[in-house]
């Protein structure tokens, strides 16, 4: 598992990523595809999760589904026009970071 | 798979927001989010709120309220930048707005009014609370949220004390003596024994202190403490002394021009000149007269702002005692005294040549407080919107002007 600060500063990107390859996911759904995809080593904490999508909300990247299940109400998510636009700048962005990063550790695996 | 009942999803509904959260958002979000984990989670032999229990702390460090915390920091943050923007847009724009309305005022040029009051008014009520709501919210203690609120009420009153000034409203001196107690009573010693006690703010804090106190001072030194009353009493006494015995003196020399005179035309053309003047300066008389009856008895015993309220000394008050009660016609008084300019001018023009002075000539006028070209009419000029005690030195200015055209007849 990787440490809380690594996460923290994709958390947007991861969020954004997941929503705009599926049609709607719900916050509970979002920590459990991303524990799925990466084996467990990325796993989000609800107390990042939930501020940042509340907040993404509130900024209009995200609209939001109510959905009654059972005994209590489900919220599902979906990115708007703007918040995948967001999306594929953060991944470009990080894409890019990545590089970068991979340049100036030296971790590049050695020619030949 | 297992689903929680009714009672359950409300014990937990009940928990968290008993644990600080807030937002009814929140709490559903959590709640779906907690009861996905325990359905998944829990088997029959489990009791449910031991697995609650032990479910819950992985949602936060310390304590639950940490994730709303979280949320509303990350959504004003969003606010915050905006507000600090447009914070610094209106304080640019007021300030600009504020320098080209001050340097209209100095050329006389129209419309620094609205560009002064404008930007002052923006910088009062927008600006300066919006500074406090953005401030106060980078700061934690109490004692520092009072020193920049103070602060912030000593700017909106110094403000508007000089809003007042400039443009002549009622009560400027007294905002400006309240902004400055309220720099050295209030603000000073809080932000001084506030910031000496810190270590890392100790220099800081004793040299904006004395910058304060030096500015501040140098703004106490600008102060006139003597009153406006008072100090236009004696203008106007002295002013209306001179008048008198200028007046007195043309008029015993009048007398004796009069007397030594005594080529038979033009003593009869003389008589006529002297009863036309005589009976003019009776009227302007009677009329100071009627003036006088309303200056208070004992003008000592009010306050300054009484005795302006109510007496109009204040220069710039804007009391017209020779109009009706609606400011639009003047007192038939005033009329008759006009008529009798009016009729001595041309019995002047017809009989001697002179040229009158300027509170004689009772053609209309381009008003000099205003800068359109609309005419006033001479009563308009001299009496519209005059305090008492300018009207009486106008009348008796009157009377002198009425003197010097009889004496450079004679």
């Amino acid at each position: 598992m990787y440490s809380k600060e690594l996460v923290k500063g994709t958390l947007k990107t991861i969020i954004l990523k997941l929503l705009s390859d599926s049609d709607k996911m719900y916050g509970y759904e979002i920590t459990q595809k991303v524990k799925e995809l990466t084996g467990g080593k990325i796993q989000l904490t609800e107390g990042a999760l939930y501020p940042t999508l509340h907040a993404m909300e509130a900024q209009g990247i995200l609209t939001t589904d109510v959905v009654n299940v059972g005994n209590r109400i489900r919220k599902y998510y979906t990115v708007t026009s703007e918040g995948e636009k967001i999306a594929r700048d953060k991944v470009n962005e990080f894409s890019d970071f990545m590089d970068t990063m991979i340049f100036l550790l030296d971790l590049k695996p050695k020619m030949g | 798979m297992f689903a929680l009942n009714e009672q359950q999803v409300d014990f937990i509904l009940e928990d968290i927001r008993r644990n600080g959260i807030e937002s009814e958002e929140l709490q559903l979000s959590l709640l779906d989010h907690i009861c996905c984990v325990i359905e998944e989670e829990i088997s029959p032999e489990m009791n449910f709120e031991d697995l609650y229990r032990s479910i819950l702390p992985r949602f936060f460090k310390k304590e639950l309220r940490e994730i709303q915390e979280e949320t509303d920091l990350l959504i004003t943050f969003k606010n915050y930048y905006a507000m600090k923007k447009v914070m610094l847009n209106i304080g640019v724009f007021s300030a600009f707005v504020f320098i080209i309305g001050a340097i209209f005022k100095l050329m006389h040029w129209p419309g620094a009014g609205i560009m002064l009051v404008l930007p002052i008014a923006i910088i009062s009520f927008v600006f300066l609370p919006l500074l406090f709501l953005i401030k106060s919210k980078e700061i934690k203690k109490k004692r520092e949220k009072f020193t920049l609120g103070t602060g912030v009420v000593f700017g909106i009153i110094l403000s508007m004390s000089g809003l007042f000034k400039v443009m002549h409203w009622p009560g400027a001196g007294a905002l400006w003596v309240s902004a400055l107690a309220m720099l050295f009573l209030v603000f000073l010693p809080f932000h001084f024994f506030g910031g000496i006690r810190n270590p890392e703010t100790k220099t800081n804090t004793i040299i904006s202190s004395i910058l304060i106190l030096m500015t501040g001072g140098l703004f106490f030194t600008l102060t006139d403490l003597s009153s406006t009353r008072q100090k236009i009493e004696e203008l106007t006494i002295q002013t209306d002394s001179h008048l008198l015995v200028a007046t007195n003196y043309l008029h015993q020399g009048n007398q004796n021009d009069y007397a030594e005179i005594v080529d038979s035309t033009q003593v009869i053309k003389n008589l006529e000149l002297q009863a036309k003047c005589d009976t003019l300066c009776t009227k302007i008389e009677n009329l100071k007269l009627g003036l006088m009856k309303a200056l208070p008895a004992q003008p000592s015993e009010m306050t300054e702002e009484e005795f302006v309220d109510q007496y109009g000394y204040d220069i710039r008050s804007t009391m017209s005692f020779l109009f009706t009660d609606k400011e639009e016609d003047p007192k038939p008084s005033l009329v008759a005294i006009k008529a009798g300019i009016n009729d001595l001018n041309s019995f002047l023009s017809l009989n001697y040549v002179s040229e009158v002075g300027d509170l004689l000539n009772t053609e209309d006028r381009s008003n000099p407080g205003s800068s359109s070209d609309i005419k006033v009419s001479w009563e308009v000029a001299n009496f519209h919107r005059v305090p008492l005690q300018l009207t009486m030195r106008i009348l008796n200015q009157l009377i002198l002007e009425i003197k010097i055209i009889e004496s450079s007849n004679l």
